[in-house]
């Protein structure tokens, strides 16, 4: 398959396994999480796996056709199946929609592997015209996919009464209509194995060729997911990697940063199967005689995840809303960026998505005040048009505290009301806010009781937002004015394109710990990471993931303890380094010129690498922050005692660096 | 222009200078085009209809409507009716000034442009700088919110009929705007709210839009908080169909769709010439798929990219769009001659020039007379086309692909236009004549000397449409990722660069390979050498003398010497060798391009790191041919990442045919002709480390453009990153033809 097909689209996901004794999941939660996220699809696909680890005994497969042509589709099948020696021994129609009948085909005699001889089937029914695709097969799984509202397709199916151990689920929205085929419906499986994707792989060219023209699978339907499902099939049934290996390699990891060698071998010999792009991955296997879900982000966090557990299960989402829907209690934490989560129900958590050591510190199950107040406005079954009309009305009858409670995922809270340009107003919400909070903000205060998602006070100008939980990536871009105080973490590019001008400065006040990118093309303000808890529990911890201030011409960063220099902007890798003095060892310069021939190097004339100093806070940079920090230790309710003792501490100040200055970092060869 | 009255010593320009002469294989706004428009701009009055494409290798010039050129008086009036509707916001014609950003002008030119929108109530685009105060004052603009906000605030957005999201444009499809630092001086910090002399480099990608539904969410966003309608502006790239429908789907009002060669202020050379199809071939797909999803009604299409006439307008409007975008033409008819100095900061007419004390600046009303007088003539002559045409009004015209003719459009290009038209004489895909025009010798010179991203100003001049083609290669493009999958920062963010060649025991942090040239001196070879170590990439000397032991680690050559990274043996030497086993080193085949370059060293597959094909050597066809079928040979064979592809074009001239290569399906490039064009004796060495660090740096450009951050992986044989504008190419490079979906 030379010239490929590739049809983008988009989605919300979700995955849940059972963890230990805990009963089976039903359908009908699964419907109602991923119900929450109904805005991330257009009605135009939906779709669940279920995988049950004890099976149906007999091996099943899926399969849609359209109706006219069922009968050659029924024979093509059982031709192809008689030829290995399997024969179809019961037929059961799950679902006749539109001109597509969905039927489950029962078989005996299936030795081994049918990978290649489904493809060869699916191959026929795609040069014919794509009257038909086997979507599914195995023992242990069952897929449900169709057209619709993840409600609809449910219905039609019968989902909300099904039983299994681990479940993903998908709701699509794709930029063209499929029609009445549900062929481009999430999820895809193969062999005992699903996968739901979000994002869109730069990568499919190659992964898609690969499969095509090396491995003769052919007639796919140009679907990210459908490329993902085949990889990691074949790299953990056909070759046999271990999970969290194929996971590694699927996650593709920055070459630069690894030195191992068995990994660079591994990453270079599976090339064809590294992805690129923006992805967040749910997949479900059952393999070896063990359920797994596993649950993957892209190493420059270009898409959403969470992550939960309640005990009883573990969840993966597209968005926080979804856990909560149906636990509301659940701990939750995000994937690190390039970080997987896998869970396996016979053993428990393989990988839990971050370092466990930063998961225990910084990632606790958090409880958050509930307000059962009579007055508040109840967000529950309400979409956001109608919250944000109803604070605007409050405010404009004179109220100055509106609470809003019972919130869950409901986005753009706030976004009405800068038009208004108002003043001395408080707006309180209790629960969950969705994505784009306060966008725009110029002067009101927000308070979260809970966490909060992406995007968090884009392009604000004046006014605050204090969050008692965590926030989630793009937290603050363009913050302009006014302060942000998190209690907890945030996560990718926090900060980023941070400004000031004229009277205004703002500040943005982490009290846990950031991803990457933290403060990228900052260009004024000021950005503290405090790591509280971590020093509360007398805990040496990265506060910060790689590249921080990247592109930096304004501004201040300030992370408690020690950030290493290689964490700080774009940073040669070790082998740069080591290759840089190998040569000048060959040439006979002399070791001290060593950082001299580095600026020379790899220094960029357009945007100069950050500075960075490790030291105690100035004077007057304590009567500027001193304040700043009284104001969050009061508004998040922690001692001030605490913000005294933390000023004393010493702190990585990271600035902007000057075009011609080097940098420092190399004193000689190492 | 209140800034203006701040500045020092400000030299007013209130004539017209020289039109430069150039014609149109040099600079797509030729003297004759900038001419006309000039006549246009002094009388106000039309000139001509039906006017005859003369550029061979445009798609929209071999496009007409079937009639001779009329030669008007410049007293006829027209009767058809021009009103049209963007996003239920009504303009007495299809025409939407382009959003040029104040900072890119120098002021003057946006307060023009405004006051013309007004005054003539068609509506003008801000550009990504922010509002200034002058502007403020009128009604009639749309507010772009791009990727770093420049200047905007709730009360910026409430002023204009409307808001354009900018995801890309034409002139650098992946890449933020780019102000350079000399140009953001104290007036244009205060709007931005940026330091002061620091380059101006807006993100990639818009951070908090990296998917589709990122995109509704953003629209939902801005409508939440102002009520206005909203569009979305995107470069026409490979997927510009779906991307249109996905826009569509997400409750956006409109989008502009600006086409490859379109203008800019300042972009990289590379992403200019390589990345972006013709606005023509996005139009009709657009318009088609929009179309059959039912989302074409109530949906305003505006395209953008080279309207130099208003028959060209009248062609894109019948291919598919609503309205188009005028840029650069209004710029021409203000006195603007592409001196194409806008990103230093010098412009003669005073139109781009740097905001500072001393500056040169375009009188208000020589500019506003000027641009009024031009876009009444060519609302005249858009209205005596529909006349001619039968046409009652402009909206009539819409998607009319039926009232065209095509010249020398068949195939894919034929399905995609719905239009067709057969050649009287073919147009050669290749042209002969140097590769090393003005353009890519300052650009090599350039690179030498910054070691940096080259940039300038104004649209592509690149082939084929401006520049004849000369190699297979000028008929490919690039992708460039928009709204379903983000571009990838490569100022800021970490694109993966490295290789590992030869099962990694050779691994580079680029892939670049120096070959020397054949007048090198010894010295020269050994500075050559430390160079490729130092910058941890390697050398090949095949046919050279190696002059000393040194840095063998990275040196690949046809004698083995212990410790050389590559031993490079020709098929001759392979005939005359018994066994190759006894080496320990990674042995490559330098092979002349062939058909099947896998074929002839069959047997000794197992036993090589890969091959190099190298048009020093004469073949039987082009590299790239060789190429692409070097990659499918081996994938066939399931091999292809045991066997390493490397390629010596010595026709490579930029980073742009390096990171096309590798689409095709190279591992590396060997680069030669470039260091041999920039590196003189003088400065050898440093030159040579800016080349390189050039180099690379551009390709990481063009890999995040096209929303890849690993090349290794992700890059080499990913020929869906590709388009090419003629469907022979197709077929020889198994590359889709942009537009085709």
């Amino acid at each position: 398959m030379v010239i490929i097909n590739h049809y983008p689209s988009s989605c919300g996901i979700l995955g849940i396994i059972r963890a230990g004794n805990a009963p089976s999941i039903r359908g009908s939660d699964v419907v109602e999480a991923i119900s929450t996220v109904k805005y991330r699809g257009v009605g135009l696909g939906a779709g669940y796996a279920a995988v049950r680890i004890n099976g149906h005994g007999k091996y099943r497969v899926g399969l849609f056709a359209v109706n006219e042509y069922y009968n050659d589709v029924e024979n093509l099948i059982t031709e192809h199946l008689g030829i290995s020696g399997a024969k179809v021994t019961n037929i059961r129609v799950k679902g006749k929609v539109g001109k597509v009948i969905d039927a489950e085909y029962e078989l005996e005699g299936v030795d081994g592997n049918v990978d290649d001889l489904i493809n060869i089937i699916n191959d026929r029914l795609w040069e014919l015209g794509g009257i038909g695709r086997v979507y599914y097969w195995g023992r242990h799984i069952t897929v449900f996919k169709g057209i619709g509202h993840p409600d609809e397709v449910a219905k039609v199916y019968g989902v909300n009464n099904y039983e299994a151990d681990a479940w993903i689920a998908h709701t699509r929205f794709p930029t063209n209509s499929p029609g009445h085929l549900p062929y481009w419906s999430h999820p895809f499986a193969l062999n005992d194995t699903a996968i739901v994707h979000n994002g869109e792989l730069s990568s499919y060219g190659v992964n898609a060729v690969h499969l095509g023209t090396t491995m003769g699978v052919r007639g796919l339907v140009g679907t990210d997911s459908e490329a993902v499902a085949y990889i990691f099939n074949y790299l953990v049934k056909v070759i046999g990697l271990d999970i969290e290996t194929a996971v590694k390699v699927l996650v593709n990891p920055s070459l630069r940063g690894i030195t191992d060698p068995w990994l660079i071998r591994l990453l270079n010999e599976y090339r064809w199967a590294r992805l690129d792009g923006p992805f967040t991955i749910i997949m479900l296997m059952h393999h070896a005689d063990d359920v797994y879900l596993i649950a993957l982000a892209d190493r420059f966090k270009l898409r959403p995840v969470v992550v939960g557990y309640d005990g009883q299960y573990y969840y993966a989402a597209s968005e926080e809303a979804e856990i909560r829907a149906i636990s509301p209690n659940a701990r939750v934490w995000t994937l690190a960026p390039g970080g997987y989560l896998i869970v396996s129900l016979k053993r428990g958590v393989v990988s839990w998505g971050r370092p466990k050591e930063q998961l225990d510190v910084f990632f606790p199950t958090r409880s958050f005040p509930r307000q059962s107040d009579g007055d508040a406005i109840n967000a529950k079954g309400l979409d956001y048009r109608e919250i944000n009309e109803e604070i605007l009305r409050r405010i404009m009858n004179g109220s100055r505290l509106v609470k809003v409670i019972n919130v869950n995922g409901q986005r753009f809270i706030g976004v009405n009301l800068p038009r208004y340009k108002l003043k001395d107003v408080r707006v309180e919400i209790y629960g969950t806010p969705g994505n784009a909070l306060a966008n725009l903000n110029n002067g009101v205060e927000f308070v979260v009781y809970g966490n909060a998602q992406d995007d968090v006070a884009d392009t604000m100008h004046d006014g605050k937002v204090i969050i008692h939980g965590d926030a989630r990536d793009v937290l603050g871009q363009t913050l302009q004015g006014g302060k942000i105080f998190v209690r907890g973490n945030a996560g990718n590019r926090v900060g980023v394109q941070m400004r000031e001008y004229s009277s205004k400065r703002p500040y943005l006040i982490i009290g846990g710990r950031v991803d990457d990118y933290l403060g990228e093309y900052m260009a004024g303000g000021v950005i503290m990471v405090l790591g509280i808890d971590a020093y509360r529990a007398g805990k040496e911890a990265e506060l910060t993931g790689n590249y921080v201030g990247s592109g930096m011409v304004g501004g201040r960063i300030y992370v408690r303890g020690k950030v290493d220099y290689s964490k700080v902007g774009l940073a040669p890798s070790k082998h740069e380094i080591r290759v840089l003095t190998e040569a000048l060892r060959e040439e006979g310069y002399p070791e001290d010129t060593l950082n001299e021939w580095l600026n020379r190097v790899l220094q960029v004339s357009h945007v100069p690498r950050p500075m960075a100093d490790y030291r105690e806070l100035t004077e007057d940079e304590v009567r500027e922050l001193k304040p700043v920090l009284m104001d969050y230790a009061r508004e998040l309710k922690i001692d001030e005692n605490l913000i005294d003792d933390l000023i004393g501490e010493k702190y990585t100040i990271i600035k902007p660096g000057i075009k011609g200055i080097l940098t420092q970092g190399y004193k000689g060869f190492e | 222009m209140h800034y203006v009255e701040r500045l020092d010593n400000v030299r007013i320009i209130n004539s017209f200078l020289k039109i430069l002469n150039k014609d149109y294989t040099r600079d797509f706004w030729s003297s004759s085009v900038v001419e006309e428009i000039r006549q246009m701009a002094v009388s106000g009055r039309p000139i001509r209809i039906f006017r005859r494409g003369v550029r061979a290798y445009r798609i929209l010039d071999r496009l007409s409507f079937g009639k001779d050129e009329v030669v008007l008086h410049g007293d006829e009036t027209y009767s058809s009716d021009l009103t049209t509707s963007i996003s239920g916001i009504e303009l007495a014609a299809p025409i939407y000034i382009g959003d040029m950003s104040f900072g890119s002008l120098s002021g003057v030119p946006n307060v023009v442009v405004a006051e013309v929108a007004d005054e003539l109530n068609l509506v003008a685009g801000t550009g990504e700088g922010g509002l200034h105060p002058d502007v403020a004052k009128h009604r009639r603009i749309f507010v772009q919110w791009a990727s770093a906000r420049f200047g905007v605030d709730i009360d910026v957005l409430m002023r204009g009929l409307g808001i354009v999201i900018k995801i890309g444009q034409g002139a650098k499809p992946g890449i933020g705007g780019h102000l350079p630092g000399n140009k953001v001086t104290g007036p244009i910090s205060m709007v931005r709210r940026i330091p002061i002399g620091v380059d101006a480099l807006s993100p990639a990608p818009h951070h908090d839009i990296y998917s589709i539904e990122d995109l509704k969410q953003r629209i939902d966003a801005l409508k939440e908080a102002t009520g206005k309608p909203v569009l979305v502006k995107i470069a026409a790239t490979n997927y510009a169909p779906y991307i249109v429908v996905g826009i569509a789907r997400m409750g956006a009002d409109g989008v502009i769709i600006d086409g490859h060669g379109a203008g800019t202020g300042a972009a990289p050379q590379v992403v200019k010439d390589n990345v972006g199809i013709p606005i023509e071939l996005a139009i009709a797909s657009v318009d088609k798929m929009l179309r059959r999803e039912g989302l074409r009604d109530g949906f305003t299409v505006i395209a953008s990219g080279r309207v130099s006439s208003a028959d060209d307008a009248a062609k894109i409007i019948a291919l598919g769009a609503d309205a188009v975008a005028l840029g650069t033409s209004v710029l021409n008819s203000m006195g603007c001659i592409m001196a194409r100095t806008c990103h230093t900061g010098n412009c003669p007419a005073g139109i781009t020039s740097r905001l500072a004390d001393g500056s040169v600046v375009v009188d208000h009303d020589l500019a506003k007379r000027a641009v009024i007088n031009y876009l009444k003539a060519f609302q005249a002559e858009l209205g005596l086309i529909l006349d001619n045409l039968g046409l009652g009004n402009v909206r009539e015209l819409v998607g009319r692909r039926d009232l065209l003719k095509g010249y020398c459009i068949t195939s894919e290009l034929a399905k995609i236009l719905d239009v067709a038209g057969d050649c009287t004489s073919e147009l050669p895909l290749k042209n002969n004549g140097s590769v090393w025009t003005p353009d890519y010798s300052i650009y090599a010179s350039q690179l030498a000397k910054k070691g940096d991203v080259v940039i300038s100003s104004m649209g592509s001049t690149g082939p084929p449409e401006v520049e004849p083609p000369k190699r297979l290669i000028d008929w490919l493009r690039l992708d460039g990722a928009q709204v379903t999958k983000p571009s990838i920062d490569p100022y800021r963010e970490d694109i993966d660069m490295s290789v590992y060649l030869a099962g990694g025991r050779l691994q580079m942090s680029a892939p670049l390979i120096i070959r020397p040239l054949t007048n090198w001196s010894p010295e020269q070879i050994e500075r050559a050498k430390f160079v490729a170590h130092l910058m941890d990439i390697a050398i090949d000397l095949y046919g050279f003398s190696n002059p000393s032991g040194k840095h063998s680690s990275r040196t690949m050559w046809d004698r083995w010497i212990r410790g050389i990274g590559a031993l490079v043996l020709s098929l001759s030497d392979l005939s005359s060798m018994k066994t190759i086993y006894e080496y320990d080193s990674p042995i490559y085949i330098r092979l002349p391009p062939l058909l099947d370059p896998i074929k002839p060293i069959e047997p000794y597959l197992s036993q090589i790191s890969g091959i190099i094909i190298d048009d020093a050597l004469s073949g039987e066809v082009d590299p790239e041919v060789s190429v692409v079928n070097a990659d499918l040979e081996l994938r066939r064979r399931g091999i292809r990442y045991s066997v390493d592809v490397i390629i010596h074009m010595t026709s490579l001239r930029s980073s742009g045919d390096a990171v096309k290569l590798a689409a095709l399906g190279a591992d590396a490039v060997e680069v030669s002709s470039i260091i041999g064009k920039a590196v003189t004796v003088d400065g050898f060495e440093d030159k040579l480390i800016n080349i390189i660090n050039g180099l690379r740096r551009e390709m990481a450009q063009l890999l995040g453009a096209a929303g890849v951050y690993t090349y290794y992986s992700t890059i080499i044989g990913n020929r869906e990153l590709l388009r090419t504008l003629d469907p022979r190419v197709k077929e020889l490079l198994k590359v889709k033809v942009a537009g085709e979906w």
